[in-house]
């Protein structure tokens, strides 16, 4: 083989192995998660939803996440096969169901919680059930029968109210006996059932009153079919625990964990320690979410900063990280990782161990946020208010599917922004500019919700970055292997700080981001070159053997 | 951020700078050499002026005859154009060898300048002076005594040099006539091609902006008469009368189908002496000419400032600072701790270099090869690095030369017998001109 025959192949080699460093290769099809029985809970919803209705199954999927069960999502025909396959199975706002699921439905064994009416009367007239219609035949009760309250003796005497129309009625519902809230519900018709004997809260409308939530034959039933209020939503959690919970006496509480939050590194060190003394003395434990740094990490006020971060370590308090607020709508993981890494040693090199991080909602459905995610044990989830992006396609509670000790936002129930609930652990976040009043009032709001509060220090923790662990297990702390203590040394600070020495730091920075503008650059001129040669090469026998041939 | 990662950050960031200067030029060039490759270089004229050719010549007795003989085969009007070598106080038998060429030419314009001592010997600018004194034509051309011109070599840059007036000067490409003679010779031949011609073209292409290359360019003599000829204390002559053409508000062309070919330094000691005396002389000028890089006036000749401001001082700088720290790290003197630079970057900046190389080669015939590409990758990690040194050689030489007030002497280029290999040379250049020969006969297609 001549040099120019071997040329010609290393040349389209070369040509060809740059093409597969520039085109994407999709190897294989993306795959599509579909349910198949593997979750605990199947939430069944209808093929087409309005915008409403996937906010509320976006909400009963995380509430499943809260309550620490695997979830999946999808219509009756998606299910249809793998019914049989849950332990619970509950069925949202269902217009109707296919005669397969039905069946399905009727032999899987699985406890069922129906939400709306309609589908409650289809599925009890399908399964046999239908002597639990509140009808003038039944007035006569059977045997079976006996057991039924004098409520429900009563609610027979009145019409029947079986249009499908849009109620509204008052709910309302005791936490604990002392805490009973309030608030208007949406139901598609007033429609009640015989029940068995388990009721809880109520709903009013009209002069009828009918159960929030009952036990019809073998159905968990609840007729609210809109989820959007905070009452109804932390009632419907409430429930849903108690439904799966297969003991006879209450589920456990969880707790509660307050979060001093939007702590920024430059804000005044002494409006810090005043709040973070303020929460020493209310004996409960908290968390202060600090804002990410990676860069100035050298200045004054960063070490004063830190300096209070370890004052309230050494007090109780814990500290989680922020993550990182990101405007860039492809989000290269890798780039994360290093800016994550780089905030978590920015305070780790100051005796401060942010033991979590916390995260918007948007991180909990986006396929690299999870990724980075894994990396966390505990993840603390807060409501920014932006789109969550929840995907109805999803067919998964995909959170759930990392194992996080998972701290979710509170569902404030009263104006003071307190929550009653114990069933899932919540977080309270205090945004750290109010005024101390502000926090003080909350406090003692907090100590009158009779939710227990857990400080971070009585859990296990840990967080791996690039080069970098932490683990924090039964009370001991380690970064890469090495144990630290947790201890406050108060320190000095240097006064003729020179503010502009970190700029070529800041100049590492953004070429370290050109890396991948280089390889891109490299690439196009490897391409461009490769063509350029090939076409001279095309030239050069043109031109460099037509002589020959005419001679 | 320690110091060390300061001057890493440096390195590399100049490094790339250069990279990418390097390769837009290389883009230019090509899109160049493609363009004026579509003709013949030719562009006929009414009236042919009067050329006179001048040929430095210091001790050339081995390269003498070839080159004249040469300069008498150009397919210019033998009546319209003057031979005139300055044998410039050479002290072996350079005058015998010319005095036959005389005899054998007769009617031939071959005029020979004989120096002595007295005013000869100081240097080719002044060789250079002494020529133009005697000479008689419009336009000067200079070869070097060592130069195997092609024979349209002359007419194609006289010509495009009348068709325009506002050039000043048009130059040509040179070869290696000796590429084979070593290894050096063949780095060379790549160096000559890639940075000397290629980045010439893309000058050009871009910026219509060239440097003089000492050799094979014809110029106007009454740009010559204004600027009061040569400047003797230039020991790059060219690039000096390239910057003093552009203050004037000339241009020059590049004119790549103009070609001669020269013996280069097949020997390290040869090699590092002249490219000592060529760096001295580009530092010489850039110091003389770095204020005209902030005057407006100066037009496109700032550019060139700039041009060789970044070579001579980023390049400079940025090769030693990587080198050192590079071998301070594998003895573990140093450590860097600036992050996100990988080597990765190194290996990509090193692809670059070479798929540059062969884009230059590709244009040429028979040098693009596997060979001529573990050439560049070979010469990326020798010859370049013995660039450093003749820089520092020649900085301390400049600085030496301020301190003692040495006058500027000619270091001349020792000139060999060549050798078989480059033997092979020859006649393949006797090949292409003969082909190029017949292509003019039948035409192009």
């Amino acid at each position: 083989m001549s040099f120019s025959m071997m040329f010609k192949g290393a040349a389209v080699l070369c040509l060809f192995l740059c093409l597969l460093a520039v085109v994407p290769v999709h190897a294989e099809e993306e795959q599509t998660y579909l349910p198949s029985g593997e979750a605990e809970i199947l939430l069944v919803h209808n093929e087409t939803m309005t915008s409403a209705e996937e906010e509320d199954i976006e909400f009963i999927s995380m509430a499943a996440t809260a309550l620490n069960k695997s979830c999946d999502f999808g219509t009756p025909q998606q299910c249809a096969d793998y019914v049989s396959k849950y332990k619970y199975i509950i069925c949202y706002n269902l217009d109707g169901a296919s005669l397969e699921f039905m069946e399905g439905l009727d032999t899987s064994g699985a406890s069922l919680m129906i939400l709306g009416s309609t589908f409650t009367e289809q599925y009890l007239s399908h399964t046999g059930q239908k002597s639990y219609y509140i009808t003038e035949e039944n007035q006569g009760l059977t045997e079976e029968k006996q057991n039924l309250t004098e409520e429900n003796q009563k609610l027979t005497q009145e019409k029947q109210t079986l249009e499908e129309r849009q109620v509204k009625g008052k709910l309302s519902y005791a936490f604990s006996e002392e805490n009973t809230f309030e608030e208007l519900v949406e139901m598609k018709g007033l429609k009640a059932f015989l029940h068995g004997n388990y009721s809880s809260g109520e709903i009013t409308a009209g002069n009828e009153t009918i159960p929030f939530c009952s036990q019809v034959g073998n159905v968990r039933f609840i007729p609210v079919t809109a989820y959007s209020g905070k009452l109804v939503r932390a009632a419907l959690m409430q429930e849903m625990v108690q439904w799966m919970w297969p003991y006879r006496d209450a589920p456990p509480d969880y707790a509660q964990y307050f979060v001093l939050d939007q702590v920024y590194p430059f804000m005044p060190a002494e409006k810090l320690k005043e709040k973070v003394d303020v929460l020493i003395e209310s004996g409960i434990p908290f968390a202060i979410s600090v804002m990410p740094i990676s860069q100035n990490t050298e200045f004054p006020s960063m070490k004063q900063f830190c300096q209070v971060l370890s004052y309230a370590q050494a007090n109780g308090g814990a500290v989680i990280l922020n993550a990182p607020i990101i405007h860039q709508t492809e989000v290269e993981i890798d780039e994360l990782y290093e800016k994550l890494t780089d905030m978590t040693t920015a305070y780790t090199n100051y005796g401060v161990y942010p033991l979590g991080l916390q995260v918007p909602l948007s991180w909990t459905n986006d396929e690299v946020y999870l990724k980075v995610l894994e990396r966390y044990k505990t993840v603390f989830v807060y409501d920014d208010g932006e789109s969550s992006g929840f995907e109805i396609d999803s067919h998964q509670n995909v959170l759930f599917q990392n194992s996080h000790q998972l701290i979710l936002p509170l569902i404030e129930l009263d104006h003071t922004g307190t929550s009653y609930l114990k069933c899932y652990s919540s977080a309270l976040y205090f945004n750290a500019g109010e005024d101390l009043e502000v926090l003080e009032q909350k406090l003692r709001n907090c100590k009158e919700s009779s939710v227990p509060f857990k400080s971070l220090w009585d859990m296990n923790h840990s967080v791996w970055a690039n080069d970098f662990s932490m683990d924090y297990e039964n009370h001991t702390l380690r970064i890469n292997e090495e144990e630290r203590v947790i201890e406050f040394h108060p320190e000095e600070f240097d006064e003729d700080f020179e503010y502009g020495r970190n700029a070529l730091q800041r100049i590492t920075v953004s070429l370290q981001n050109q890396n991948k503008v280089l390889m891109l650059l490299v690439a196009v001129i490897i391409v461009l070159f490769t063509l350029l040669i090939l076409y001279a090469r095309k030239r050069n026998k043109r031109n460099f053997f037509y002589d020959d041939n005419r001679e | 951020m320690s110091f060390i990662d300061l001057l890493s950050l440096f390195a590399i960031i100049a490094i790339w700078l250069l990279m990418i200067m390097n390769v837009i030029l290389s883009v230019g060039g090509f899109l160049y050499y493609m363009k004026v490759g579509k003709g013949d270089g030719r562009i006929p004229l009414e009236k042919y002026p009067m050329v006179s050719v001048l040929v430095p010549a210091h001790n050339e007795s081995i390269v003498i005859t070839r080159t004249v003989r040469s300069l008498l085969k150009f397919h210019y009007p033998k009546e319209l154009y003057e031979i005139i070598v300055i044998n410039d106080n050479s002290s072996d038998d350079t005058a015998e060898k010319l005095m036959e060429l005389q005899k054998e030419f007769p009617e031939h314009k071959l005029i020979v300048i004989n120096t002595g001592p007295e005013v000869g010997g100081t240097g080719k600018s002044n060789a250079l002076n002494i020529g133009f004194s005697m000479s008689r034509g419009e336009v000067i051309a200079i070869y070097d005594a060592d130069n195997t011109p092609e024979p349209d070599a002359l007419i194609i840059l006289v010509e495009n040099l009348m068709a325009d007036d506002k050039l000043g000067a048009v130059i040509g490409k040179f070869r290696t006539r000796n590429r084979n003679a070593s290894l050096l010779s063949r780095f060379v031949n790549i160096e000559t091609l890639a940075y000397q011609c290629m980045n010439q073209a893309g000058r050009y292409f871009f910026f219509k902006l060239c440097t003089i290359p000492g050799t094979n360019y014809v110029i106007r003599r009454s740009i010559i008469e204004e600027i009061g000829g040569w400047d003797v204390k230039a020991l790059s002559e060219d690039t000096e009368i390239s910057f003093r053409l552009y203050r004037m508000g000339y241009y020059i062309k590049q004119m790549p189908l103009a070609v001669t070919w020269e013996q280069e330094p097949h020997l390290l000691k040869v090699w590092f002496k002249q490219r000592t005396r060529w760096a001295k002389g580009n530092i010489y000028v850039l110091l003389k000419n770095f204020r005209y890089g902030f005057d407006k006036s100066a037009g496109p000749m700032r550019l060139d400032v700039f041009y060789y401001t970044t070579v001579y001082v980023l390049m400079l700088s940025s090769l030693i600072i990587s080198d050192l720290i590079f071998f301070s790290g594998l003895m573990g003197f140093i450590h860097i701790t600036l992050g996100g630079f990988s080597s990765l970057l190194w290996g990509m900046a090193i692809l670059v270099f070479v798929i540059n190389m062969m884009l230059t080669l590709v244009t040429e015939k028979n040098e693009f090869s596997l060979e001529s590409a573990i050439l560049s990758l070979i010469m990326l990690f020798t010859y370049a690095k013995l660039w450093v040194f003749v820089v520092l050689n020649a900085i301390r030489l400049s600085i030496m030369d301020q301190v003692f007030h040495k006058e500027v002497t000619w270091d001349k280029t020792v000139r060999y017998v060549e050798s078989a290999a480059a033997k092979d040379d020859a006649s393949d250049l006797e090949e292409l001109l003969d082909k190029k020969a017949r292509r003019n006969k039948h035409g192009r297609k």
